[in-house]
């Protein structure tokens, strides 16, 4: 029942998507508009199949229906209900259906938002690549990717469950999620850009129209990354969030090209410069997404998120070839078009310091895509089996990161076109003076070594130009002066600025260390006492837990544990972290169980400062909130050079009244 | 462009002239601008093309024809004139590009080298659990594990093969426990693994670091049979037998797992010892290292 059910609702989505596709493009293309119109009830078929596909597949998953292979492999009678569901998208087919029905909601709500604007050529292409995409996905499941392909359970058959790392945390609710709204809400800036490029529109109406939707998919990439660094520090008992793993890198690709893309779209929307490059961009941050998810489900990585089964690797490389040649192609095609009037004036403008940051965000980008892509290169051309530590990682973009820190302390206080070292001076005395306060306040606290002292100098000094901006513009506009563009994106900085504070303290100044304990005996380590309690074997119907009880200095009690999968067979360790402002304790119980003499080992880490990250994450996703909001902007109607309205500035200074 | 130049507002809000024109300029440059001058070409043409189809059906009297075709190839002429002015003034704004894209594409390149290289020199060997790239922090436990599966796998290799190509395993093995030092100093497994990998290269030169080694291991941890176990095998093969049979009398008070005993009957440890105690005045004990170094 459900796998006939689901079976449909691929069938009737990807049905959908390539008629739709094929009839709006041939309506385009012989200008008639009637056809065009169809778009709409394509769009809400592709939708209605999308959701009944993966309605099906959830049913099947809580029903344990294991009739179907996906359900059989990644389901188990003995898994919580939670993570039954989510199990959907614990696995290759699952995920896809998952991105299908993202893409065919991103989709629809294309539809409803530009609904006056449906026999517009431009919005035409678009859905016409949106619906390509879908197809496309569909088509996957169609074929090599199958979620409802049927299973024969033998008698007795109860499953093994999700992979115990997906299912022993909440986050993994949200965590994929999040990035898949990212990742697939990209689809949709790329489509109108391709839109633009095929109907010759490649002024900034386009840019405009999908400001909000580029934004909302940064953001929710955001939240991704930042949720699936709290997912890998409270799961994987390594007290770490980023490792440069490749699926993360994967992850952070198009976030960095997004970012970049954030800052340079608004040069083009001053000053109608950087078109080629805005352009590619955005198609290198769609291309990155396709990358990304051969990366992820291909196979060709190992790692807790690649999902090895499959043979659509190479269909997924044949497509992101597919897109890289089409944007290149097109990009040429109207390259002539595509160059702009422009200069940049002065490099001590904004526009010179968006460009320096694109430049930085660009080669970011290189460096990462590099390592993740070297070890495939080398294996294909030279058979042989290399591995990209994180110490090249670490080398080439903690330089990068510094003087990304630095920008963006100038880059706020920088008017349009140039300015004047007296305004400069004026401008930069508060950031500063943060600067010096943070850094004489982490060196009287104890903080030693250059590159972290540094980090915390820049940290203040953005975090001072950032907070500067946001008191100005709250004192002139009140609360209104929270959001726009602008004001939200100095309230993403601020976020950005305590995750790089953490970063550099909690990498900085770790302590770790085991401690082989007898009951009731304490270690002490960075200026906290653990005492080991006992242990207590807990019984669940998917695990047997081994949990111990930890005393941290005067706190309360933690209680690590090792948990035994029946299903899988796999023993997984479960952290247990105890949070502050200033710095976690991240307990772990370690192999060998504690035996019948009561002795455990138990590998204590104090990293200061990690709560910053999480905190600096939630500012990150306010910020991005506040910047949808239309803060004081310009006319639509008007043009891009369009003067803007200056107003005094308390500081004495003119500036431009916020333009989102 | 340096000759827009934003001018103050004047008090009553309204914009200069100057910014008047520049904004005018700019918008005769937007490409939108020109898309659409173009898409009106298309859609004037193709009236062009319907008109004579219905003059051909009969649906139009040649005079009504006459009239609405010239008005539309008058409407076609200004559009084409205004297509061209568009991109004359495009090619003149963009014209003139300096050598500073040379300059941007030599520090793209090198950039480029400069990372591929870095990358090529910071590559390492993967190891059959190692991802592609990045590494996350393992526990003590958990390196020592990697290094257990390099030790084992060098050992298996080593039986049978020249001493150089056997030795760079061993090496190999030995980085990855001198890594796990690094941290936990003290750490009893990665001394005496450490010590044992050394011995087994048979290089001579490293037998007194493998030597002080499995004392610093023994006195760590002094129940641990491991260490026990290589240290009776380098004094049996110092002929220490002294020394050596005292690590053993402590070795069979422990737990000892049976792969050990085994070492030590393929090594003929107590069988060697047993037969020079009958031939041998006993030795003093000491310790490996001080025995190397005499």
């Amino acid at each position: 029942m459900n796998a006939a059910v689901g079976t449909g609702g691929v069938v009737l989505a990807f049905v959908a998507a390539l008629s739709g596709m094929a009839t709006v493009a041939y309506g385009l293309v012989r200008r008639r508009p009637r056809q065009s119109r169809l778009m709409v009830p394509y769009a809400a078929l592709l939708l209605g199949g999308a959701v009944v596909a993966f309605a099906a597949m959830e049913r099947a998953f809580i029903q344990r229906d294991y009739t179907i292979r996906f359900v059989a492999e990644n389901g188990s009678h003995r898994t919580p209900l939670l993570f039954e569901v989510t199990a959907v998208w614990s696995g290759l087919v699952g995920s896809l259906l998952l991105w299908g029905l993202v893409l065919a909601g991103y989709l629809v709500m294309v539809l409803w938002r530009f609904k006056d604007r449906l026999r517009d050529p431009l919005l035409g292409w678009a859905v016409v690549v949106l619906f390509g995409v879908s197809a496309f996905f569909y088509g996957l499941m169609m074929g090599p990717a199958n979620p409802f392909a049927r299973f024969a359970p033998p008698l007795g058959f109860e499953g093994d469950g999700p992979n115990p790392l997906l299912q022993n945390h909440p986050l993994m609710a949200f965590h994929p999620p999040m990035l898949y709204l990212g990742y697939v809400g990209f689809t949709v800036p790329f489509a109108f850009a391709i839109g633009a490029l095929i109907t010759g529109r490649v002024g900034e109406g386009w840019l405009v129209a999908t400001r909000r939707w580029t934004l909302f998919a940064w953001g929710f990439l955001t939240v991704g990354i930042v949720l699936g660094a709290w997912w890998s520090y409270e799961v994987l008992g390594w007290a770490g969030y980023w490792a440069w793993d490749p699926v993360e890198n994967a992850s952070f690709l198009p976030w960095l090209t997004g970012t970049a893309y954030l800052h340079s779209v608004m040069i083009q929307e001053r000053r109608g410069m950087l078109r080629v490059w805005n352009i590619a961009l955005l198609c290198a941050t769609f291309a990155l997404t396709i990358l990304g998810t051969f990366l992820t489900r291909s196979g060709v990585i190992q790692s807790v998120h690649a999902f090895s089964e499959g043979s659509i690797g190479p269909i997924l490389l044949g497509f992101f070839a597919f897109v890289v040649l089409l944007s290149v192609g097109l990009i040429g095609w109207r390259g002539d078009r595509l160059r702009s009037p422009g200069r940049i004036d002065s490099p001590f403008s904004r526009e010179g310091a968006f460009l320096l940051n694109n430049v930085l965000f660009a080669a970011f980008a290189f460096v990462v895509l590099l390592g993740t892509v070297f070890p495939l290169v080398v294996e294909v051309l030279r058979d042989r089996r290399v591995s990209v530590g994180p110490q090249y990682f670490n080398r080439m973009t903690t330089p990068i990161g510094f003087v990304l820190l630095f920008l963006m302390a100038i880059a706020p206080v920088l008017p349009w076109r140039k300015a004047s070292a007296e305004l400069l001076s004026q401008r930069l005395l508060w950031p500063a003076w943060a600067a010096v306060a943070a850094t004489a306040t982490a060196a009287l606290l104890g903080a030693r070594g250059f590159e972290p002292l540094l980090a915390f100098a820049l940290g203040g000094f953005a975090g001072g130009a950032a907070l500067r901006q946001v008191v100005l513009a709250t004192r002139r506009q009140g609360l209104r002066g929270l959001v726009g563009r602008a004001n939200g994106g100095m309230v993403v900085h601020l976020g950005v600025v305590l995750i790089a504070v953490g970063l550099a303290a909690s990498s900085s100044y770790l302590r770790d260390s085991e401690f082989t304990l007898a009951k009731g005996e304490s270690a002490t380590l960075a200026g906290h006492t653990v005492t080991y309690l006992g242990v207590s074997v807990v019984e669940r119907p998917e695990k047997q837990s081994y949990v111990a009880a930890v005393q941290i200095d005067d706190v309360g009690v933690y209680e690590p544990s090792i948990n035994l999968f029946r299903g899988a067979g796999q023993s997984v360790g479960e952290p247990s972290v105890r949070t502050s402002w200033k710095d976690d304790v991240y307990l772990t119980l370690e192999q060998p169980l504690p035996g019948e003499d009561g002795v455990a080992v138990i590998r204590v880490i104090v990293q200061p400062m990690v709560s910053w990250l999480w905190v600096g994450g939630a500012l990150m996703a306010l910020g991005t909130l506040l910047a949808a909001f239309p803060g004081r902007r310009r006319r639509p109607v008007d043009p891009v050079s369009a003067p803007i309205v200056e107003q005094q500035d308390p500081d004495g200074s003119r500036v431009p009244v916020e333009v989102s | 462009m340096t000759d827009e130049r934003r001018t103050p507002p004047d008090p009553s809000g309204r914009v200069s002239t100057t910014t008047r024109a520049a904004a005018a300029r700019r918008a005769r440059l937007d490409p939108d601008e020109l898309a659409e001058l173009e898409e009106e070409r298309e859609f004037l043409a193709r009236s062009l093309r319907d008109l004579d189809e219905e003059l051909a059906a009969g649906d139009l009297s040649p005079e009504d024809h006459a009239t609405l075709r010239d008005d539309y190839v008058v409407r076609t002429a200004a559009v084409l004139r205004a297509i061209e002015d568009q991109r004359s003034l495009r090619r003149r704004a963009t014209s003139g590009r300096g050598p500073g894209r040379w300059l941007v594409g030599a520090a793209v390149l090198l950039f480029a080298v400069g990372a591929g290289l870095l990358v090529a020199r910071l590559a390492g060997t993967r190891t059959s659990v190692g991802g592609l790239t990045g590494d996350i922090r393992a526990s003590t436990r958990q390196e020592l594990a990697g290094c257990l599966e390099l030790a084992s796998a060098a050992m298996r290799g080593g039986s049978g093969a020249p001493a150089s190509t056997a030795s760079a395993p061993l090496l190999e093995a030995v980085k990855c426990y001198s890594e796990v030092l690094t941290r936990s100093p003290g750490n009893a497994e990665a001394l005496t693994y450490r010590g044992w990998l050394l011995v087994r290269t048979g290089t001579p030169q490293l037998q007194q670091q493998a030597a002080a080694d499995l004392d610093a291991a023994v006195a760590a941890d002094p129940t641990y049979p491991d260490a026990r176990a290589f240290r009776a095998i380098v004094f049996y093969r110092l002929g220490q037998y002294a020394a050596a049979r005292n690590d053993l009398a402590v070795l069979d008070t422990l737990d000892t797992p049976p792969i050990i005993d085994s070492l030590l009957s393929q090594f003929g440890v107590r069988e060697g010892i047993a037969a020079a105690s009958a031939t041998t005045a006993p030795a003093a004990a000491g310790t490996a290292s001080s025995t190397t170094r005499s």
